[in-house]
This record gives C-alpha cells, structure tokens and sequence, in this order.
C-alpha cells in the first residue's frame, strides 16, 4: 500500500479528510438532514453555508456530517501522512482528530469517522 | 657605556612597569583558568518583556521566525499550528499562557521557534526574540526566590544575569507537564 484512498474537503482555510472507506454517501445537504457540522465539533472553524452531507455506518448506526464545501476523491501517498504529533493529541479537543498529512502545500486534518459518532457528535 | 643616571631612573622604572604587567598578565591567566569552572549552555530568549532561558540540552535547533506556522483548528488556544520542518510535522506551542503573559505581537520581526523536548514531548515553542545561546558559568545561577509567583515555582530551576538583565532558567520538563496539566 503506497497510498491512502480519502474523501477531502475544505472549511474555510482548513482542509479535513475521512478515509474514503470509511465513507459510503455523498448527497446534498437538506435543511431537513439530521446532520452534524464540522464547525459544531470542532472550534476555530468558520461557519459557512451546508452543501453536501458525507454518510458512513458506525456500529450498524448511519451517521453523517454536513460540510460547505464539495469534497474530493484524493490519494494521498503514505509519505506525506503522519500521526498526530505528541502534543497535538494532548491539545486536541476531539478525539476524532486522528493525524495530519501534508495536501497542496498545507496540513490536511485526518478525521476518523467513528469518532464523529461518539456522543460528542451525535446528531444536533 | 652606562647610560645617564637619568635614564636608568626610567629603566627602573619601566623594571616596575614590567613587573606590573607580568602580574596583571599572571592574573589574567587566573582568571582564564577560573573560567573553566563548571558551565552551562543556555538557550536565553526574550517573551514580551521577560526574559527566560532554557538549558541548551532541552533545545534541539533553532528556527527562523519566517517558517511558517499553520494554524490546526481544535486545537487548545496555547498551540499555534504546525510546521512542516524539513518534511517533518512539528507541532509550534506558545508558553505566554501558561506563564501568565499577555498575547505577543505576532507581527513583530524577529520572533523565532525552539525546537525543545521534555516531559516526552517535542515542540516548537514560538519566543518573541533569542538573545543568546551562551555557555554561563554555573556559579552565576541562583536559586529561585520566595517570591517568585505561585504559577512559576515548579517550572523555574533558577535565576540569574545576563548583559545585566534578570533571566528566569526553565526546566523544560517541567513546563510541558505543567502545560499537560493546564489543557486537561
């Protein structure tokens, strides 16, 4: 394995990521989605309008998390990838922020999705 | 010939002169040897208007302010982002939190990173100026006073003058365990 298959996706200047394994939907965001928004789970983050929502399954459970901007297929090589620095994951303030790659001259924020569903991201 | 008596007057004197020198020279040589007393290197920088030092064994590199330094959004407000050095992911802290200082400039020229280690992690940690990084005898160090605040007591290893400014020595070790305390 040379590369990692993601689903990436900007919000604001900030660049996220999902394993696209871990991804199976990608839809328009409806004001009636039951969704999660990156910026609710995550602080520093600009609030921008909700365009599409990406849908996994965690334990059985469908969840999904809106986001404003189109997300992309890429394959990132494994080089570029690294795991969260030491002190990054005591400074988190969700777990769900797993590592950092390094994707169009920025850092890229992989999340894991199961992660997402934890119950500080439950569905709003 | 003897030269005028005058002149060995002055001989004599220049013997004093002579004299004088060899032992303002002997005791220069003293001094060169009690420099050899047991030193330290320190890494002495500049935070707003204090000034800090850490031991240089805690330091690894330092690193020019114009790296850039990208923000990581959920992130506690004391980190500042990450920098990709040399293709490496670091992480860049910023300690005016934890010492109780108000925000830095971030505009100001001269701001630089230390790439530091302790307490089984490794950071950037972004200063507002270096000084020096300068071997300073161990003579020169003092223990902390009483009076030093509350929130400074565990992280300072001790006290002492540089250029005749008051630098504070950080245990590096010590301020990132209390940096983990404080974010959890």
């Amino acid at each position: 394995m040379s590369c990692l298959s993601l689903v990436v996706w900007s919000a604001g200047p900030y660049q996220f990521a999902l394993t696209a394994s871990q991804v199976n939907e990608l839809r328009p965001y409806t004001t009636d989605t039951n969704s999660a928004s990156l910026h609710q789970l995550i602080s520093g983050i600009p609030v921008e309008p909700l365009l599409f929502c990406l849908g996994w399954t965690t334990d059985g459970q469908p969840c999904s998390l809106a986001v404003s901007n189109e997300p992309q297929h890429v394959e990132l090589p494994l080089a570029d990838l690294w795991p969260l620095p030491a002190l990054l994951q005591h400074a988190r303030q969700h777990p769900a922020i797993r590592a950092l790659a390094w994707h169009l001259g920025q850092p890229l924020i992989l999340l894991d999705a199961r992660q997402l569903s934890m119950p500080t991201a439950n569905r709003v | 010939m003897w030269p005028p008596a005058s002149e060995m007057t002055m001989n004599s004197e220049h013997d004093n002169m002579l004299d004088e020198a060899l032992a303002a020279r002997q005791r220069t040589s003293r001094a060169i040897v009690d420099v050899d007393e047991p030193q330290i290197k320190l890494v002495i920088f500049r935070l707003l208007d204090r000034y800090f030092a850490f031991p240089g064994s805690s330091i690894k590199e330092v690193i020019s302010g114009a790296t850039e330094v990208f923000y990581i959004p959920g992130m506690h407000a004391s980190v500042e982002g990450v920098m990709n050095l040399r293709g490496d992911i670091q992480s860049v802290l910023t300690l005016n939190g934890l010492l109780q200082l108000s925000d830095s400039d971030a505009r100001i020229n001269g701001r630089a990173i230390l790439l530091g280690s302790g307490a089984g992690l490794q950071t950037g940690i972004r200063i507002d100026q270096l000084l020096d990084v300068a071997d300073v005898p161990r003579s020169l160090l003092k223990p902390p006073i009483d009076s030093l605040p509350d929130h400074l007591k565990p992280l300072v290893s001790a006290l002492f003058e540089f250029d005749g400014l008051p630098v504070t020595l950080l245990d590096l070790d010590m301020v990132l365990q209390a940096w983990q305390q404080q974010i959890s």
